[in-house]
């Protein structure tokens, strides 16, 4: 039992290298990468990772092989999958600002992605541009499609279909997306919703919402 | 035929819903042909319209596996639902179902190695230039200081040795009195020059090489001595208006 606890810090400090330091176009690392750095038992070395990165919000994340794109078999001709180290929590509009991408292309990533979803993960490229138009422009929704796809939140098949690229399903809970698309309502009926949660709550409240709504503005200001 | 394969590529391209088309029909038609196909060109026909139809067979059990996940939500109504939204709202929606992946970028081999490649491939400045068709490059000559001070680049004397020039003449000016009027000593004869030795002498007061004392209406300068500290500058700001109106006024 002791020799085991002196026996996996070691591996856990090369597990988090591993994952952390990006080595090629996509971050994290495959699982016989893991295997041959970490060896057999890389399984057990991970889940010491997470419990250990818990307490930093962040967590562990596999990715199954079928549904990434850089899918190669394992030099043993093995399943593989890619793990990732993410965020265990959600960021606030505020800290969305730290992440370098504004308003208008979260607004455009979740059209985009729940459209895509609801048609069974692959749609036209020209109806999400369609659809991403009519929040951001047209010019606007072109240039973040093209985004998108670099930064492998969508990506493009031999049709030129596009679907769901590996980074959302690294990162993107679809399943909370879709019920919060569905369950929203329009901003009219919100806004109502809100003014009497306003009243029933004080005016502190509400003063945070309005510095919040401001912040809001002014990043979608910033993007003419 | 060709018609019912162009349908079933269509719906394989998600531009219509799968069940838009009725497969026993489809079937109908393709056995109604199927006694009258003589070349190998009708067979493969055949064969293509089967094996599309097939297809589309796969994309309907798909679309009911899918409809009875919790990820199904009708393409029509989320267009609708993203069409009512704000941008705010779709953000924050995001935000609530976004985890980002942590990675930290640097120097790797790979990336050094495509680096060196590009500067050791990269043309010659005068071979880029070429590019731009900027026209004849002329080669940078040299420059004097009296043409540098020309061209206000340079100026003629160092700043501290024209504010030691100026805490000089306004001494000589105060004499006896150990002080004189403001404007008698700012003013001069062009307007440009009157604005610069009143910014010369707010410099002056506020490294303590000279105390503007108000009085009343007037406003006067004592010039100090060395030693000079800047705690002994003036810790407050008095703003002067110079127009020529002003400017004009005071030499009345």
């Amino acid at each position: 039992m002791k020799e085991e606890r002196a026996y996996y810090p070691e591996r856990v400090k090369r597990a988090a290298h591993l994952l952390f330091f990006k080595r090629g176009r996509v971050p994290g690392a495959r699982s016989w990468e893991l295997k041959s750095g970490l060896g057999k038992e890389y399984l057990k070395v991970l889940t010491q990772l997470d419990e250990s990165l818990k307490d930093l919000d962040l967590e562990v994340k596999k990715v199954e092989s079928q549904i990434l794109s850089d899918y190669k078999p394992g030099p043993e001709g093995e399943e593989e999958s890619r793990y990732f180290v993410r965020l265990k929590g959600t960021l606030t509009p505020r800290e969305a600002r730290m992440t370098g991408w504004r308003i208008d292309n979260l607004a455009a990533l979740a059209a985009c992605l729940s459209l895509i979803v609801s048609k069974q993960g692959k749609s036209e490229r020209k109806e999400l541009e369609e659809v991403m138009g009519q929040k951001v422009g047209r010019w606007r929704a072109l240039t973040l499609t093209d985004a998108f796809l670099r930064s492998g939140y969508l990506e493009e098949d031999e049709e030129g279909l596009v679907k769901l690229g590996w980074r959302t399903r690294a990162e993107l809970d679809l399943e909370t997306l879709m019920m919060l698309i569905a369950e929203s309502k329009p901003k009219g009926i919100i806004e109502e919703g809100a003014s009497e949660a306003m009243e029933a709550s004080g005016p502190e409240v509400a003063a945070e919402d309005v510095e919040a709504e401001r912040l809001d503005d002014d990043q979608a200001s910033t993007d003419a | 035929m060709e018609e019912l394969i162009e349908t079933c590529n269509s719906i394989e391209n998600r531009q219509f819903n799968p069940f838009l088309l009725d497969v026993s029909e489809a079937l109908r038609i393709i056995r109604r042909h199927a006694g009258g196909w003589q070349t190998l060109q009708d067979n493969l026909l055949d064969m293509r319209a089967i094996t599309s139809l097939a297809r589309v067979v796969g994309l309907q059990s798909a679309n009911l596996r899918f409809q009875s996940s919790s990820l199904f939500v009708d393409p029509g109504m989320v267009k609708q639902k993203i069409g009512s939204m704000s941008r705010e709202q779709l953000a924050e929606l995001l935000l609530l179902s976004w985890h980002p992946v942590v990675e930290l970028e640097q120097l790797t081999d790979a990336s050094t190695k495509e680096a060196l490649d590009y500067w050791q491939q990269m043309l010659s400045f005068f071979e880029r230039r070429k590019r731009l068709a900027a026209g004849p490059f002329q080669t940078p000559g040299s420059m004097d200081s009296p043409e540098l001070t020309r061209m206000r680049v340079l100026e003629e004397k160092a700043f501290t040795k024209r504010l030691e020039e100026l805490r000089l003449e306004m001494k000589e000016k105060a004499g006896d009195e150990k002080r004189v009027e403001y404007w008698s000593f700012v003013r001069t004869g062009k307007f440009a020059q009157t604005v610069l030795r009143a910014q010369m002498v707010s410099f002056l007061v506020s490294y303590g090489m000279a105390v503007l004392d108000r009085k009343k209406e007037k406003m006067f300068l004592i010039p100090r001595d060395p030693p000079f500290a800047s705690r002994q500058g003036s810790p407050l700001s008095y703003p002067i208006t110079i127009t020529q109106e002003v400017v004009a006024s005071r030499a009345k």
